[in-house]
């Protein structure tokens, strides 16, 4: 089935990034049309159907991408990521609107099927997570450092009695999500709040916790993990990923193994049920390889 | 001169002593130029000249007209 913004957009590609063009075709293959769907949908929730804003989402995507793949290539020589903090990041990235809207969102939606590491990290929430969700009775969650809102759309897909509530430090985030929410008809499900959960607990428990790739983003993690225990309600269950290795713009804790960020987990209360790991490529040389942990946690 | 130490990067980058750079040769041209070359290409050319791109000037290189126009601007003969 032909997908006319996906086509679109691998003109844009051809045009504005030729070294990126080719992509597109090998996870096309690769993952075939759910995959294709899929970005079709993001697509147009990205665009709404305009050329410029399909454009500028691809250039944003390509700035990111590339910006990221040059602090990988800095990181290996250095062994330490580029951000200090997280309250420098804050600064530069989530509380910058021109990065933040040009740059970094469009950047962390589309890599979700443009990395293929990320899209198998999608497959598992939709695979393993989206059905514990659909097999209990109370459908509530709360995504923390909800980003561009995708793993919050993706969850609130399950059924159409699902509920979400997201946190994120970000005003701009928020804005950007709830314009995801817009498009897919969800606004009425969904609300977003700037708060940041590791020094403002929310009082309210729920049945299910998404934290997507969050916290490599912190200074200390286990603090940020506490309090997501403490919001779990009890039988309830968790997703918690992390990238390791990666040298996000905004990363900060450097994860090496899924020993650490499982002993995290456990520092903070968390059993963990599952959990699967998958790298952004093959090992080149000796270099560090971007890498996902994600665990499913009660 | 500059513009063949310019090709001299590009033929160490894809591994090939043939490969004669022109203005109007883009990543469809040259084979391996994806983007994870893209970023050895941009790491080595600005190693060799000592120059750092900024994000937007690498997202820009669609061809190696751009990178020549760039590292002019960033004072190189080329």
């Amino acid at each position: 089935m032909p997908y006319k913004t996906v086509i679109k957009f691998e003109d844009i590609f051809a045009k504005k990034a030729p070294f990126m063009a080719s992509s597109i075709g090998r996870l096309r293959e690769r993952f075939g049309d759910a995959w294709e769907k899929g970005l079709e949908q993001t697509l147009d929730a990205v665009s709404g159907g305009d050329t410029e804003k399909l454009e500028q989402a691809a250039v944003g995507y390509i700035r990111f991408s590339l910006e990221t793949e040059k602090l990988q290539r800095r990181f290996a020589a250095e062994g330490h990521y580029l951000s200090k903090s997280h309250c420098d990041t804050a600064k530069e990235v989530f509380e910058n609107p021109d990065y933040m809207f040009s740059t970094y969102l469009p950047g962390v939606l589309l890599l979700n099927y443009l990395w293929p590491h990320e899209y198998g990290h999608l497959c598992y929430f939709r695979d393993e997570f989206m059905k514990l969700i659909a097999e209990s009775s109370d459908r509530r969650f709360c995504d923390i450092g909800v980003g561009a809102g995708f793993y919050s759309r993706l969850a609130l897909s399950t059924t159409d009695d699902v509920i979400g509530t997201g946190y994120d430090i970000s005003d701009h985030a928020l804005a950007f999500a709830r314009q995801q929410m817009e498009h897919f008809g969800f606004s009425g499900r969904w609300k977003g709040e700037n708060r940041d959960v590791t020094f403002d607990v929310p009082d309210e428990k729920w049945p299910f916790i998404i934290s997507v790739q969050i916290l490599h983003l912190l200074d200390d993690p286990v603090a940020l993990l506490k309090g997501m225990r403490k919001i779990l309600a009890p039988g309830g269950k968790g997703f918690i990923s992390v990238a390791m290795t990666a040298a996000e713009i905004d990363a900060i804790y450097v994860y090496n193994t899924m020993g650490e960020v499982r002993e995290h987990l456990e520092t903070a209360g968390f059993r963990v049920i599952k959990e699967r790991e998958n790298a952004a490529y093959a090992q080149r040389g000796n270099d560090p390889v971007p890498r996902l942990a994600t665990f499913i946690v009660e | 001169m500059s513009i063949e130490r310019v090709q001299n990067v590009f033929r160490e980058v894809f591994g090939r002593d043939d490969l004669v750079i022109t203005p109007e040769l883009t990543a469809r041209d040259v084979k391996d130029w994806d983007s994870f070359n893209h970023i050895n290409l941009v790491i080595k050319l600005e190693s060799t000249f000592g120059i750092e791109f900024s994000t937007d000037e690498i997202a820009g290189f669609s061809c190696v007209g751009d990178i020549l126009e760039v590292l002019r601007k960033n004072g190189v003969d080329c």
